[in-house]
């Protein structure tokens, strides 16, 4: 075995830099956008696993770089509150349901950091930009929804 | 039961735009401003329930998150867990513990991530900006800060009509 010296792909990219690299030069400093939303579900319309929460419009070209994720309760005014049950989730655009990765059990209130998790089929790794405007969604699963409980979603992301 | 199929607050607002919904249209990707300060409180009172002045924000101002770390003169700001488990609030007048709950700063050096907690009174959900410019302050508690030890914190905010 030996060391190596390896350069990050952004890194790369600026070395070495060319007309053809402008696109993704906002990836070493471009602004930070946040999109925030919050949901909660109500029994009338449905709490089952597999319910799916829209939580974000993100346009083309951005590249998410985080989520920042937590539970909330209309009761408690949006601070963070665990649910009742374990309810997991994934979030991600339709095709790739968990593009953005994977939401441990909303019954801690502590705040998940989530990261992407590109399947390879369109994105095939964490820099590749959306192809096009694109709704977020959260599917829910593992334990169905309390009414009047939800999640906060906040997606990171660069143009 | 059955599923549902919901939309949040902001998305709902964005597929059916109107003029009267552009004044929050930052929520769905506005630009995040970071408003960072550090602090030490050396010497002219240390005990808990002291307050350390930590950020002006603005009107309009939606803050998404903070990050709060200890940290000690000694180790130039470094993240250094403090010396006895002293724990905070961070807010404004009126509702000292509006952007959370700050742990015990003595448990651990690592960033916490602290998120807002309004209680319902002027702010009702964690979307609502701020009515007021403001400034923001920790309230200690449970004991005492030791000299030289502090504190950073770093707040992420957007501006409702700023895109």
């Amino acid at each position: 075995m030996a060391t190596g010296t390896y350069e990050g792909d952004v890194y790369a990219v600026q070395e070495t830099a060319v007309i053809g690299s402008i696109p993704n030069a906002k990836l070493a400093g471009g602004n930070i956008y946040c999109s925030v939303d919050r949901t909660v579900a109500a029994t009338g319309d449905g709490l089952d696993l597999g319910s799916t929460h829209k939580v974000g419009k993100l346009p083309k070209g951005a590249i998410v770089l985080y989520s920042i994720v937590y539970p909330i309760a209309t009761a408690t005014f949006d601070a963070p509150d665990a649910t009742t049950g374990a309810t997991t989730a994934t979030l991600g655009i339709s095709g790739d349901a968990n593009l953005f990765g994977a939401i441990t059990t909303l019954a801690s209130a502590t705040p998940q950091i989530i990261m992407p998790s590109p399947d390879g089929t369109t994105y095939t790794n964490r820099n590749k930009p959306l192809q096009e405007a694109v709704d977020v969604i959260m599917t829910t699963a593992a334990v169905n929804w309390t009414t009047a409980e939800g999640a906060c979603v906040m997606i990171f992301y660069t143009m | 039961m059955a599923t549902g199929t919901y939309e949040g607050d902001v998305f709902t607002l964005q597929d059916t735009p109107v003029l009267s919904t552009l004044p929050r249209a930052a929520l769905g990707g506005g630009v995040v401003y970071c408003s960072t300060d550090r602090c030490i409180p050396d010497g002219t009172g240390l005990d808990a329930a002291s307050t350390i002045h930590v950020a002006k924000l603005p009107k309009g101002a939606v803050v998404l998150y903070s990050l709060v770390y200890p940290i000690d003169s000694a180790t130039f700001d470094a993240p250094d867990a403090a010396t006895l488990a002293v724990t905070g609030e961070l807010g404004i007048t009126g509702d000292t513990d509006l952007f959370g709950d700050i742990g015990d700063i003595n448990a651990s050096e690592l960033p916490q991530v602290v998120i807002p907690k309004p209680d319902g009174t002027t702010y009702v959900d964690r979307t609502d900006p701020l009515e007021d410019d403001v400034d923001v302050f920790i309230t200690t508690a449970d004991e005492a800060i030791t000299t030289t030890e502090g504190i950073v914190v770093q707040m992420f905010y957007t501006v409702a009509g700023k895109i």
